[in-house]
C-alpha cells in the first residue's frame, strides 16, 4: 500500500489519494468537502513531499534534421543497365539530397517542422503562390515516390483492378505508353510525368463534385513543370516519371522518348503502382463517405434552425358531415 | 539574327556527304534563310486544262508519265541561295554545298529555271540552323565536344526543326525571329510558338557570346560601361553567378541593357524567356539548361559559370552588341576632348 497522498491545493493528508505518477489527480466536490471537513491531524504518517514541477519547461532543442534522407529501397548500380550507376548515385546523392539539406535548412526551428511532407507540400503550394520552401519539399516528396517506382527487373505488366481501370480508361497499356510518351515528350524543359488517379473531386476544399462525369474516378496522365505534384490539384499519385534531364541526360542525352519507354517497359514496379492504387480508392471513397455524412450532418442543421414551432400533427381532414338518412 | 558580328566569317566546316551521318559532318550554310521553291498548280490555270492527262494503260504512256514526275521532282528540288546578310547577291565566299537525301544545291546561281512557263511560283522561306562560329571542339576543356555536338546538333536543332513545323501553318509565318519571339510571348500567354523561336534565338545568340580563349577582361567601353552600372567588374561577375545559381529548374541568364533605365543589368529567366520580350537588348546570354553542362560539370554549377566567365565569354561580340545597342540606346554624351 503506497503511503496517503496530501493533496495538491489544500495540503491535507487524504487516506484514499494514492499517488499516480502520471496523473495529476482532481479532487472532486464532496472530497473537498471532506477535507474542509477533516483536520490536518488526521493521520501520524508523515507527508511525503510532492515531486515539484518545474514552472517553466524549457522547449527541447529544435532538431536540426527535422527530415533525413530515406535510402533508396535497392543498390545503385541495381536498375543497370537501364540506368546507369552513376545517373542514380548522381541524382540522389547530389539532388535528392541537396533538395533535404535545403528544406531542413530552411524549416529548422519553425511551425513546419513537425508537419507530414504531405502536408507540408500542400501547405507550401498555398493555392499556387508557393512559399520559398515548396519547391525542396515538393521535390523530397516526388523523388521518394520516384524511387520506389522503380524496381531492379521491373517492367511487365499491370495486373487486376490496375489492368482493369487502364483498359476502361485508356483502351490498353500501349495507349497509356503512349499518352504518357506524349505528355513526356510535350512537357517544356522540365518536369514531371504522373499517372494519377482522380477522384470525385472539383479541386478546390470542400468541393464535392454534386454531378458525378465520366470525367471522376479515374486515370489521368498529367504532366507538372519543375517540382509541382499532382497532390496540389488533390488527386492520387500512382506512378511519376522524372523527366528533368539529371535523370536521363548521362544515359540518353537528350532522347527523352527512349527514356520513358524504358522506364515503362523495364524499370517499373506495377506491384507498387497497384498498391497505390487501392490505398487511393480505399482514401477516396472514405473520404466521399465522411464528407457526404458531413453534408448531410450540415443540411439537417440548417433545416433544424429554419424550422420554427410548428404543430406537426396531422390536421383532421375536414369531411362533409354526413347527413343522417331519412327513412 | 539581325546582326552578325564579323567572327562569324572565319567559320567554315568542310565536308560534303549525302548521308547525315554524324554531326560533325554535316555542313550548313552561313546564311539563316534558305529558300525552296514550290509550284502552286491553279486548278483554273489554262495551262492544266490544255494539260492531256498521260494514258498510263500503255508502255509509252508510262514512260511520259515518269518523265513528267522526274521533272517535275527536279523543279522542286532546285534550291536558291538567298541574299546573306550583307545584302549582296552573291553566296558568300564560305559557302559550302549541302547535299543531303532531299536537296541538292546549286552555288552562285541566282537564276532559276522555270520549266513550266506561265505558271505561278510561290517562293518560301524556313529557318535553318545556324553553325557556332567556331569548330565543335574549340571550347574544350571549359565545353566538351560531345556537349556541344549533342546541344547544337540535337536540342537546338530540334527546336528549329519544330519551329519551322509550327511555321509552315503559323500566322506568324514570315515573321523576323526577333518579332516572332516578341508578338509570340504574348505579353507573358505564350503563344505555341513562343518556346521554339525563343529557344531558336537564344540559342544562336549563346553560341555567338562565346568563343575559344575568351573570358578573361573586357576593355574600353565596355568595361567602363559596366563598371558604371555595376561598381567593379568583380561585382558584375558575382552577381551574374549569384543570378545564373538562383534559377530553380531550366532558365537562362542575361547581361543586357535596359533601355528605359539605360543601363546594364543582370537577369535570371526560367524556360526560354530573353530579355526581348521585355523589350531590352541582350548583351550576354548564358544557357542554364541542365543539358548545357550536366555532361562535363554534372551538378556544379558555379564551376560552369565560372568557366564560361573566365575563359569563354566572348567579349568581342559583346563590344560589337553594345556598338549595335548604341544605336537604340543614348548611353551617354561622348567625352569630346577640348582642344
Amino acid at each position: 500500500m503506497q503511503p496517503a497522498t496530501a493533496c495538491a491545493s489544500s495540503g491535507l493528508t487524504i487516506p484514499w489519494l494514492r499517488r499516480c505518477s502520471s496523473l495529476r489527480v482532481k479532487c472532486s466536490t464532496s472530497q473537498r468537502a471532506h477535507c474542509a471537513s477533516t483536520s490536518t491531524a488526521d493521520t501520524a504518517e508523515p507527508i511525503e513531499p510532492i515531486e515539484p514541477i518545474d514552472p517553466i519547461e524549457t522547449d527541447p532543442e529544435p532538431d536540426p534534421e527535422p527530415f533525413k534522407l530515406k535510402p533508396l529501397p535497392y543498390p545503385f548500380n541495381a536498375l543497370e543497365p537501364h540506368m546507369s550507376k552513376e545517373t542514380v548515385e548522381y541524382h540522389w546523392e547530389r539532388h535528392h539530397r541537396g533538395h533535404v539539406d535545403s528544406l531542413n535548412a530552411i524549416i529548422q526551428g519553425t511551425e513546419f517542422a513537425e508537419m507530414e511532407l504531405e502536408n507540408m507540400v500542400l501547405t507550401s503550394y498555398n493555392e499556387g503562390n508557393p512559399l520559398p520552401f515548396f519547391v525542396h519539399a515538393s521535390q523530397v516528396w516526388n523523388h521518394d515516390f520516384f524511387w520506389e517506382t522503380m524496381k531492379p527487373g521491373g517492367g511487365g505488366n499491370p495486373s487486376n483492378v490496375l489492368k482493369y481501370l487502364i483498359e476502361r480508361d485508356f483502351g490498353s497499356l500501349d495507349e497509356l505508353a503512349k499518352e504518357i510518351q506524349n505528355a513526356a515528350l510535350t512537357q517544356f524543359g522540365s518536369g514531371w510525368v504522373w499517372l494519377a488517379y482522380k477522384a470525385h473531386r472539383l479541386g478546390v476544399g470542400n468541393d464535392i463534385n454534386p454531378r458525378p462525369s465520366k470525367k471522376d474516378k479515374r486515370l489521368v496522365v498529367v504532366k507538372t513543370p519543375n517540382a509541382v505534384s499532382p497532390l496540389v490539384w488533390d488527386y492520387y499519385p500512382l506512378l511519376a516519371i522524372d523527366v528533368w534531364e539529371h535523370a536521363y541526360y548521362m544515359d540518353y542525352e537528350n532522347r527523352r522518348g527512349d527514356y520513358v519507354s524504358v522506364f515503362l517497359d523495364k524499370l517499373i514496379s506495377w506491384d507498387v503502382v497497384s498498391d497505390r492504387l487501392k490505398n487511393a480508392m480505399f482514401r477516396a471513397s472514405k473520404r466521399e463517405k465522411m464528407e457526404k455524412r458531413e453534408m448531410l450532418l450540415d443540411k439537417m442543421k440548417e433545416a433544424r434552425l429554419r424550422v420554427k414551432a410548428v404543430d406537426l400533427r396531422p390536421t383532421p381532414k375536414a369531411r362533409p358531415k354526413m347527413k343522417r338518412r331519412q327513412y | 539574327m539581325i546582326y552578325r558580328p564579323p567572327l562569324m566569317m572565319d567559320y567554315s566546316v568542310a565536308g560534303v556527304n549525302t548521308k547525315l551521318s554524324t554531326i560533325a559532318e554535316i555542313c550548313y550554310t552561313i546564311s539563316s534563310n534558305f529558300v525552296v521553291t514550290e509550284t502552286l498548280r491553279t486548278p483554273s490555270s489554262k495551262l492544266l486544262q490544255a494539260d492531256t492527262p498521260t494514258n498510263t494503260d500503255t508502255v509509252e504512256g508510262k514512260e511520259i508519265q515518269k518523265k513528267k514526275r522526274e521533272r517535275e521532282k527536279e523543279m522542286v528540288l532546285q534550291l536558291v541561295m538567298a541574299p546573306n546578310w550583307c545584302g549582296c547577291g552573291v553566296a558568300s565566299a564560305n559557302s559550302t554545298k549541302i547535299s543531303t537525301n532531299a536537296f541538292k544545291m546549286s552555288s552562285n546561281r541566282f537564276n532559276f529555271s522555270k520549266p513550266y512557263p506561265g505558271r505561278a511560283y510561290r517562293v518560301t522561306a524556313y529557318y535553318s540552323l545556324t553553325t557556332p562560329p567556331y569548330e565543335l571542339d574549340a571550347l574544350e576543356p571549359y565545353m566538351s565536344k560531345r556537349t556541344v555536338e549533342i546541344h547544337w546538333g540535337k536540342h537546338h536543332n530540334e527546336h528549329v526543326e519544330r519551329l519551322n513545323k509550327h511555321l509552315k501553318t503559323s500566322a506568324f509565318y514570315g515573321h523576323t525571329l526577333e518579332e516572332m519571339v516578341k508578338a509570340t510571348y504574348n505579353n507573358g500567354s505564350p503563344l505555341v510558338e513562343f518556346n521554339d523561336s525563343s529557344s531558336v534565338w537564344s540559342h544562336d545568340f549563346f553560341w555567338e557570346s562565346m568563343q575559344p580563349n575568351g573570358g578573361s577582361m573586357p576593355k574600353g567601353g565596355v568595361l567602363d560601361q559596366i563598371k558604371k552600372d555595376f561598381g567593379t567588374f568583380t561585382n558584375f561577375k558575382d552577381e551574374f553567378t549569384f543570378a545564373a545559381l538562383s534559377i530553380f529548374g531550366p532558365g537562362w541568364v542575361w547581361l543586357y541593357l535596359k533601355k528605359n533605365e539605360r543601363k546594364l543589368a543582370v537577369a535570371p529567366t526560367q524556360n526560354a524567356i530573353s530579355p526581348l520580350v521585355w523589350g531590352d537588348i541582350p548583351i550576354i546570354g548564358l544557357d542554364m539548361w541542365e543539358h548545357a553542362y550536366y555532361l562535363d560539370y554534372k551538378d556544379d554549377r558555379s564551376a560552369y559559370v565560372n568557366n564560361f566567365l573566365d575563359h569563354l565569354v566572348s567579349w568581342h561580340s559583346v563590344m560589337v552588341r553594345m556598338m549595335r545597342a548604341e544605336a537604340f540606346v543614348n548611353l551617354g554624351e561622348p567625352k569630346i576632348p577640348v582642344a
